[in-house]
């Protein structure tokens, strides 16, 4: 009997070891922000969207002055060379920096969708183990209940 | 009639000049047809997020702080990039000003456009560095959103199966 007590008791203190556990990692978790990092990944997607306008824009523009618009007209000669370089040469970076950009969504989405699971999952064990603290002898002694 | 038969009407002046002035359009606000650099950066500068307390998940931290880097690396690169286009453009229509016909455009040299070129002197200087950073810092972001996917699972598990330790640090 006495032994009895004393396996319940370790339990018990177990349990609230435990309960105490996660509600620090819950108070942790809480501080962070999932849905900041689903705002961050949609805005990403909005500037890599607009930097690809931006590139088409001047690209399209570029192209009818010195290769010709509908009405055939261009801007010839050695300082349009030299000026078509240039633009291109901007035109190039702004690309460069477009296929950099068009990589960031998905990790950081990513980053805010572990967030989330790991908020539920702690919720969800530290819900199911609510009751163990009050009431020890009806938890699985030796941490049965981790699983 | 050029070598294919086709008429070769050459640009007017203020042809260049209204490219020069589209060309300072992105580097600002834009205008109907495109976004400005301006707008772009104002959309950047909206962008934060919180991973709350990094020892629940370590690298979503990490993440955070690369996140941190990348924004501020291509809020640098959209500024040198606005600064040299819209140097550009403004030496464009400077430039176009200076020529009466079609025919005059067509004559410019380099050397008549020497202020063009030296608009982008600092551009051509920077651009490469900015672009190798941000592609490093794209790799960086990948595998730290990949570590910090993989290791979302660990604080709930590791906390019930060890309750005596301190679950915050095994997170």
């Amino acid at each position: 009997m006495a032994t009895e007590t004393k396996e319940s008791a370790l339990t018990a203190e177990a349990a609230a070891d435990a309960i105490l556990a996660l509600q620090k990692v819950i108070a942790a978790i809480s501080a962070s922000d999932p849905d900041s990092f689903f705002r961050s990944a949609d805005t990403l997607q909005q500037v890599g969207d607009k930097l690809n306008e931006l590139s088409t824009g001047i690209g399209d523009r570029a192209k009818i002055l010195f290769m010709g618009g509908a009405d055939g007209g261009r801007w010839e000669g050695e300082g349009a060379a030299a000026c078509a370089r240039i633009v291109g040469q901007f035109n190039a970076f702004l690309m460069e920096v477009l296929a950099a950009v068009r990589q960031w969504p998905e990790p950081v989405r990513g980053c805010g969708e572990a967030l989330q699971r790991t908020w539920y999952e702690v919720d969800a064990v530290l819900a199911k183990h609510s009751g163990t603290a009050a009431t020890p002898e009806a938890s699985d002694p030796g941490g049965e209940t981790t699983s | 009639m050029s070598e294919d038969g086709a008429s070769t009407i050459s640009v007017q002046p203020a042809d260049v000049a209204a490219f020069g002035q589209f060309l300072q359009a992105c580097a600002g606000e834009g205008s109907d047809a495109v976004p400005g650099i301006t707008q772009i950066i104002g959309l950047m500068e909206t962008l934060g997020i919180n991973p709350g307390d990094s020892a629940v998940i370590p690298n979503a931290d990490a993440l955070t702080n690369t996140f941190v880097e990348v924004c501020r690396t291509l809020m640098e690169a959209l500024t040198l990039f606005a600064k040299g286009i819209g140097e550009v453009g403004g030496q464009l229509v400077t430039a176009a000003g200076a020529y009466a016909s079609a025919e005059e455009l067509a004559q410019a040299d380099v050397g008549d456009l020497g202020a063009l070129l030296a608009a982008t002197d600092e551009f051509m200087k920077e651009s490469g560095g900015k672009t190798a950073t941000l592609g490093e810092l794209t790799r960086k972001l990948a595998e730290e959103g990949a570590a910090a996917e993989q290791g979302q699972t660990e604080p709930a598990a590791q906390t019930v199966a060890t309750p005596a330790a301190n679950p915050v640090n095994q997170a």
